[in-house]
């Protein structure tokens, strides 16, 4: 009888641990997937309002490391030439019809960009999944697998996030956000993702807003180069400032 | 002998104990009518400033903005607004329709930051409403084509902007995206009013809707009704049955009294005004009763004798009535004279709070004008012999139960 207590407890044990490494692997794979050294794409946001509105905005943002980036909006003409800029983990806000800058800081960081669901925040963040969360996996079927993060620090945007992975692709499929007593916030979809040489990344999202009824923001990115040349100096608030 | 008659030379009996009740009514019903003049002069300056400044005699909102319980709900706005406004404005009833849009912002101060309120506004048609000519202190009232801004004077001192200075806004628009605004101070102003003046800026409604991405849209209508209070209802009804006969079903029609603030504020008035009146009275009827009481007595030989005479219960209890009315009635007319005059001499002047209001956000005028009306001297005289009345009713039972045997008998 001891023997056998004795080998479940083992057998239990390893299987935690297995599991851990296999959830902390597959998020690897997702970094390894998403992650990339420079990057110039244009992207059309479409933002959904509960009365029924929507506004579609067109920006082009060049991309270094997760850690730099410099966003212009080209379209609609309102928000033609508002810049962000997004530099190790602060955020700068150019408005060229005012000609002033605002640095998005404190609460404003959660709030949605453009009045849609990706917040400030989402667009500064650039740890990597690994770092910031706990990974467990929930389940897995033969095509998916579903891993559950807890955040190891619970001041993070989503302290409880669950992804169901493409076992594929090795890319999110979905996503559930989660805040403080694990109560879901908003959830992404994605819709579509492209082959670009050898790495695969998602193209088409969709992320609903889970508090208000009606509200979700599409973004489709319409042209993505990876490993742009891009000049040391474009991630700079003289960039940012600086006039057409 | 006439209930009266005996009145009449019982209370010159004791001249001392008649002034001393007297005064007690007198001061009852002075503080009663001045009371009344001044508590109606103050719910007249509460309702003035507040439909100037909040609610109008009518507000017109989107329906949807009560949907949100809390917040200042942007996206709940009233579209093609300047098409609303025509309909309104065909209305007999009304006098002024505009339109405005409140909106939270947090400015830069030194050292941090300060949340305000703006509100866009054309000031064009804000004369008669927010009084712009009174109140600005420094600077001018903003074009409504400028891009001007009108700065509460607390407001301008935190965050240390004067006449002539820039000043950068971002708030969120009515998608919720940020919408930023380059602003010129044009002028500041002192309404008296604490909140107004440290929290409140005023911009053109063309700024302010460019800024909030709000074209041709306003987050309400204010209306003033040509008659004022008394037609608000039948203006109400007017407009809601125009607005649904253009297809704007969808907006909301209100008039000031179901307003949530202005209804919780009126309402508290009429209960601080009746427990002042029954505080008075308490006062006034415990005096009175304690004099007329001793009145009775220091005479139980005599109210003993009247009854040996062949007086009955009733006509000992009408002598004592007739003693308290009397006094009542001398002491309702000084008491009321005395108060109609004060209250007519500080409608002329004014009582002036607003070292007292300063700082405070009760949205009144700092110069308070009493306000006597005919109902002011109906209720006063009223009070005062209801008083002198009610408080006869325990010497009158004294009084009758008094023996005439044991009365004679007592020296």
């Amino acid at each position: 009888m001891k023997r056998i207590v004795i080998l479940i407890t083992l057998t239990l044990c390893f299987l935690t641990e297995s599991q851990g490494q296999t959830a902390k692997e597959w998020l690897d794979r997702i970094d390894a997937n998403m992650a990339f050294m420079t990057a110039e794409f244009t992207a059309k946001m479409t933002v959904h309002h509960p009365n029924g509105q929507e506004r579609m905005f067109r920006f082009v943002s060049k991309v270094r490391e997760d850690k730099f980036a410099l966003m212009e909006f080209v379209d609609p003409p309102r928000e033609r030439g508002t810049r962000y800029l997004k530099r190790e983990g602060n955020l700068w806000i150019y408005f060229p019809r005012q000609d002033r800058t605002l640095q998005i800081q404190g609460h404003m960081l959660r709030e949605g960009v453009q009045g849609g669901d990706f917040s400030y925040e989402d667009l500064t963040e650039s740890r990597e999944l690994e770092e910031m969360y706990n990974a467990s996996i929930e389940s897995e079927t033969d095509t998916t697998l579903i891993i559950f993060l807890e955040a190891k620090d619970m001041t993070v945007s989503y302290p409880f996030q669950l992804i169901t992975i493409d076992k594929v692709s090795s890319l999110p499929v979905q996503q559930l956000y989660s805040g403080i007593g694990n109560t879901p916030i908003k959830e992404m979809i994605v819709l579509e993702t492209l082959n670009f040489g050898k790495r695969k990344f998602p193209t088409k999202m969709e992320i609903r807003s889970l508090l208000v009824d009606g509200k979700w923001t599409k973004l489709e990115f319409e042209a993505i180069e990876f490993g742009v040349e891009l000049p040391p100096d474009i991630f700079t608030k003289e960039s940012l400032e600086k006039k057409h | 002998m006439n209930s009266f008659r005996l009145a009449r030379r019982n209370v010159k009996r004791d001249s001392r104990r008649t002034i001393l009740t007297i005064l007690a009514i007198s001061i009852a019903v002075l503080a009663v009518t001045f009371m009344d003049a001044y508590l109606r002069g103050i719910k007249e300056s509460v309702l003035d400033t507040v439909i100037r400044l909040e609610s109008g005699h009518i507000k017109i909102t989107s329906s949807d903005a009560k949907k949100h319980s809390r917040g200042i709900p942007l996206d709940a706005n009233i579209q093609q607004v300047s098409d609303v406004l025509a309909t309104v404005e065909q209305s007999p009833y009304i006098k002024i329709a505009t339109s405005r849009i409140k909106f939270p912002v947090l400015m830069d101060k030194p050292g941090g930051s300060l949340p305000a309120i703006g509100n866009a506004v054309q000031f064009s048609k804000e004369t008669e409403l927010l009084e712009f000519e009174k109140i600005l202190i420094a600077g001018n009232i903003p074009q409504d084509t400028s891009y001007g801004v009108l700065l509460g004077e607390g407001l301008a001192k935190s965050i240390q902007k004067t006449v002539g200075d820039g000043l950068f806004i971002v708030s969120h628009d009515a998608f919720g995206g940020l919408g930023p605004g380059l602003y010129t101070v044009e002028g500041i102003f002192r309404s008296g009013i604490g909140i107004y003046d440290k929290k409140f800026f005023y911009v053109p409604l063309a700024a302010g809707q460019d800024q909030l991405y709000m074209p041709d849209s306003a987050l309400e209508i204010i209306c003033l009704v040509k008659n004022g209070l008394d037609d608000s209802e039948a203006a109400n009804k007017d407009v809601q049955e125009r607005l649904q006969r253009s297809g704007r079903g969808d907006l909301d029609v209100v008039p000031w009294n179901q307003q949530n603030t202005m209804a919780a504020m009126v309402g508290n008035m009429g209960a601080i005004y009746f427990i002042m009146m029954a505080i008075l009275a308490i006062i006034a009827l415990t005096t009175v009763i304690n004099t007329v009481t001793m009145s009775v007595m220091e005479r139980v030989k005599e109210f003993g004798t009247l009854r040996a005479l062949g007086y009955t219960p009733w006509q000992v209890m009408r002598i004592v009535f007739a003693e308290s009315l009397l006094l009542g009635i001398v002491g309702t007319i000084a008491g009321f004279t005395v108060g109609i005059i004060l209250a007519l001499v500080l409608q002329r002047v004014g009582i002036d709070l607003s070292s007292g209001l300063q700082g405070t956000d009760l949205p009144m005028k700092p110069i308070i004008h009493p306000h006597p009306s005919i109902l002011t001297g109906v209720k006063s005289i009223i009070y005062g012999l209801v008083v002198s009345v009610i408080a006869a009713v325990y010497p009158a039972r004294v009084a009758v139960r008094i023996r005439p045997a044991e009365a004679l008998r007592s020296t």
